[in-house]
């Protein structure tokens, strides 16, 4: 079984430093985006027990972190199809899904299944799986807590809001997963080293001849709410008065 | 003048009614599934057979031309059938939005980095639009005109089945809410966690490790991200880290208190009062307090 994994390399959101009112975006260390790592892990355990290839196809988008490549590669991934150019970068996952739809055809890349995130952990639209599914012409599933592939098809169990959907969908297919999915195993040091020689193909955006909505990006302000931080220690019971009276003052008890 | 298209659920329209409405539309058409009660031009009830998310696709495809702004709920479902939708017509698509204004096009702004940052994008019309509708208040009224349409779709993939989730409580509307992390050691210890919230009057909620990894408590009572947001008087943190993740969950929370026995928990950084103190100890002391107080 082919696989195509799509993973983005984000800004590690946890750690983006704030100055006044702005994020300093820039200043985080570069991660995979979170759920895109269950989806290479998901994507590495079928392999395992099936047999076949896993590529990872990146679009760089934002930042670029050569070792964190290494890591994606290094989780089980056989090659790396890696997308550039100045014009892919910013809000626009029509733009993500076109361009990886004509990289793969372009490159050759067969698959039977592609795996992606719900969302990627810095925009979370999760459009673009969808989009890159009615580019592809193929089958779609998104949301995908629990997933079983057999011969030609995969039973999957969507996670929504109020509840489950079972669904049976004909591969090839296109399935976005969430964190529920499984697991991310990290890999050593060693193999991080050794990822390093796995094959990587570059593709680059000018070749791609892409075409897309416009989208611009008016501004991006942090979002800040002012809380008291007051530190308050000391006997138990002591402080457990002290919860009381706040508790008190705010009319709950 | 603004022609609106809107589609969604049952439980979403009313307040995306009043999302569409918000914009003045010169006409609002409105595609549902079931009979609504809902201030549109026009109410088409789509008769959708499993109701998969792939004839949905196909049937909004062939009704959308025409519209300036297709509107539609930002639940999981509709943020795939949006997607799907503008990826065929080749239009502008925006998720998740939390506010949009009409300016040469639609400016919107939207969350970003798990609630670290919103971020305001422009685009043209037409455009699809995925919308958060928790700031709108429903709108009822009467249709204008209805009309069902008949929609035969032979969909790829094969409904095998659909559970509903058991909503056994609605974490949006607790006014006082007690939620656990990862510093409380044991399932029983829930016991003290439940005893407390019940002298409050209190829902328990908790962080995702609690519901997700170890199965404590539902899926449906984790706070964050990918659970409930919430908006209680109070939010009681006990042993809860305080990552970006679970905290963007409670940020509407009038009063943040938390208890962490690491002073330089990232906890404290968003609450108004932490405590710095050992959970096992100050939540008993607690509950002796309160019951000392009510009698
Ligand atoms: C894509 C993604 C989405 C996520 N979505 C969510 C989400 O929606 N909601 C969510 O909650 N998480 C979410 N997470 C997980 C999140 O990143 C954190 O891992 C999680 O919130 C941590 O839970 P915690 O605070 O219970 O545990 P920990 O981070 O382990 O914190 C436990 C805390 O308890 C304190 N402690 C220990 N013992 C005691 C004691 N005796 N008394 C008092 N304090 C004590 C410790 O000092 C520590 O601060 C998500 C993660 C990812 C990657």
């Amino acid at each position: 079984m082919d696989i195509v994994a799509c993973v983005k390399l984000v800004y590690d959101e946890t750690q983006i430093p704030l100055s006044g009112d702005q994020l300093l975006i820039e200043e985080a260390p570069v991660k995979i985006s979170d759920m895109d790592k269950n989806a290479l892990e998901e994507a590495v355990r079928i392999k395992e027990e099936k047999g076949g290839t896993v590529t990872v196809v990146l679009v760089v988008t934002g930042p670029f972190d050569e070792t964190i490549l290494k890591e994606a590669l290094a989780m089980g991934a056989d090659r790396a199809l890696i997308i550039e150019g100045d014009e892919l970068v910013g809000h626009n996952p029509f733009r993500t899904a076109q361009a990886i739809a004509k990289a793969i055809k372009e490159k050759g890349i067969g698959y039977d299944l592609i795996l992606c995130g719900e969302g990627s952990s810095d925009q979370y639209s999760c459009a673009m799986p969808a989009m890159l599914a009615e580019m592809l012409s193929l089958p779609v599933a998104t949301f995908v807590g629990s997933m079983e592939v057999g011969e030609d098809n995969v039973i999957v169990e969507r996670y929504l809001e109020g509840g489950f959907e079972r669904l049976e969908i004909p591969l090839p297919a296109i399935i976005s997963v969430t964190s529920e999915v499984n697991e991310p195993r990290i890999p050593t040091v060693i193999q991080i080293m050794r990822a390093g020689k796995k094959e990587k193909i570059n593709v680059s955006a000018s070749e791609l001849n892409l075409s897309y909505p416009q989208v611009e990006l008016v501004e991006i302000k942090a979002l800040i709410k002012e809380r008291k931080r007051e530190k308050l220690e000391g006997d138990p019971s002591e402080v457990a008065k002290k919860i009381a009276d706040i508790l008190a003052e705010k009319g709950v008890i | 003048m603004m022609r609106i298209l809107a589609i969604s659920d049952k439980i979403n329209l009313p307040r995306l009614v009043a999302a569409a409405k918000s914009l003045n539309p010169k006409e609002l058409v409105v595609i549902t599934s079931a009979e609504a009660n809902v201030p549109a031009d026009k109410l088409i009830i789509a008769k959708l057979g499993d109701g998969l998310n792939e004839c949905w696709v196909k049937l909004v495809e062939e009704q959308l031309d025409g519209y300036d702004l297709t509107m539609m709920p930002s639940t999981r479902n509709f943020k795939e059938i949006a997607a799907r939708i503008a990826a065929r017509k080749e239009i502008p698509y925006l998720s998740e939005v939390l506010d949009v204004r009409l300016e040469e096009g639609i400016v919107v702004s939207r969350m970003i980095f798990s609630g670290r940052g919103i971020e305001v994008l422009k685009t043209q019309l037409p455009a699809i639009l995925t919308l958060n509708l928790d700031p709108y208040e429903p709108l009822e009224g009467q249709p204008s005109s209805v009309e069902e349409l008949e929609f035969n779709c032979s969909p790829q993939v094969k409904l095998l089945e659909r559970r509903e989730k058991e909503a056994e409580v609605d974490l949006t509307k607790a006014e006082v809410i007690v939620s656990v992390g990862r510093g409380l050691k044991k399932k029983e210890d829930l016991d003290i966690i439940r005893e407390l919230a019940s002298l409050l009057g209190a829902e328990v909620a908790c962080t995702r490790p609690i519901s997700a990894d170890f199965k404590w408590l539902p899926e449906e009572r984790h706070v964050g991200m990918t659970g409930v947001r919430v908006k209680p008087k109070v939010y009681l943190a006990l042993g809860i880290s305080g990552q970006i993740q679970h905290v963007v969950g409670f940020r509407d929370a009038e009063t943040v208190v938390a208890v962490n026995i690491d002073p330089e928990a990232p906890i404290s950084e968003v609450s108004d009062y932490m405590i710095v103190g050992d959970l096992y100890e100050v939540v008993p002391k607690l509950i002796e307090e309160i019951k000392r107080r009510k009698s």
